[in-house]
């Protein structure tokens, strides 16, 4: 947990520290910002030079998530009209996991 | 989660007393439901919830995703049902509470919760009404940043996005209305780094008590305290 806390805490510090070159450009700025920090903004904006998936390769991971071994474990509802029935019939509560299948 | 917990014969028989419902964001064009997850206001994957049977969110999990944890948080899903149903046959004070659980859930916006607050505002305790202050400030918060997110999703420049992103943070600040949790600190270290830029000693001093204030209890506190405190230092030596 304290593990997760100093992950966020990094976190929040990088996101600062990538933001503060940038937001005074266009005002009077004699410190440059640092190459470095540059670059990661650069990289940033321009969301790096990978490709967006296509749908074909989108459907694929789709199909590989679905072959998770963990989904036979539990009566996991995919259909989500279904799960909402389902609980209106039997009173109990619906658990949801939201995933995604697009990116790791 | 899902080689572990999801595949352990615990979660099989705990799961037996719910609902189970999967859903998968896949990015594939016209597939029904797939914007789910940001319809219910999710932000971060993966996300675990309780819903009613008409959808409606009762419990968002931010707990460790072990059963004990979650059945916690189940709990609190059915105490948030059966608080709507106190507040459906007229008892006032559960309709005070249950409005604080719906601003909790982010189940109004800024502008109908401000509006359903000053009804309710006269009746609240002060420490409901403290609550509620919090969390509209929450909500305003997230509202304008969503929507300065979505801005640069529709193409605004970047530069641009930065410099209102960096004023609305010193908006929020030069207000005094913090949002709660870390969001507060990153307002705190943005607000610290402009400061420092821009060369506003009193501003990056003042920013900084703030930060001693609300950083004290964070992992990591003491190492950013002295990298802010040699900037303002910096700054006091270089006038």
């Amino acid at each position: 947990m304290n593990h997760c806390k100093s992950l966020g805490f990094a976190l929040l510090g990088a996101t600062a520290a990538l933001l503060m070159p940038v937001m005074v450009q266009g005002q009077e700025n004699k410190n440059p910002p640092k190459k470095k920090l540059v670059r990661a903004v650069k990289l940033t904006a321009s969301g790096g030079s990978r490709k967006p998936p296509t749908q074909p390769e989108l459907k694929q991971r789709f199909t590989k998530k679905l072959e998770g071994a963990w989904i036979k474990n539990a009566a996991w509802n995919l259909d989500y009209e279904k799960a909402l029935q389902a609980s209106q019939e039997s009173g109990k509560q619906v658990f949801a996991y939201f995933t995604r299948s697009y990116a790791p | 989660m899902e080689n572990g917990l999801f595949s352990s014969a615990d979660f099989t028989e705990w799961s037996k007393n719910y609902v189970l419902y999967l859903h998968i964001s896949t990015r594939l064009e016209g597939r029904e439901h797939e914007g789910l997850f940001r319809a219910k206001g999710f932000t971060g994957f993966p996300t675990l919830a309780f819903l009613d049977a008409e959808g409606g969110l009762c419990a968002k999990h931010a707990g460790s995703r072990v059963i004990p944890e979650i059945q916690t948080t189940a709990d609190k899903a059915r105490a948030y049902m059966v608080l709507r149903s106190k507040a459906a046959s007229g008892d006032k004070v559960a309709v005070q509470h249950l409005f604080v659980a719906d601003l909790e859930l982010a189940r109004y916006d800024f502008a109908l919760g401000s509006l359903k607050l000053a009804g309710l505002r006269k009746e609240m305790p002060q420490s409901l009404q403290k609550k509620a202050d919090q969390l509209m400030i929450d909500i305003q918060y997230n509202e304008l940043r969503r929507r300065l997110s979505k801005e640069l999703s529709a193409g605004l420049d970047r530069k641009e996005y930065t410099r209102r992103y960096q004023g609305l943070n010193l908006d929020f600040y030069r207000s005094g209305l913090f949002p709660s949790g870390r969001t507060a600190l990153s307002i705190l270290m943005g607000v610290m780094g402009y400061a420092f830029q821009n060369k506003d000693e009193a501003l990056l001093a003042q920013a900084l008590e703030k930060f001693k204030a609300q950083a004290s209890n964070q992992p990591g506190f003491a190492p950013r305290v002295s990298r802010y405190e040699s900037m303002l230092a910096q700054l006091r030596g270089d006038k």
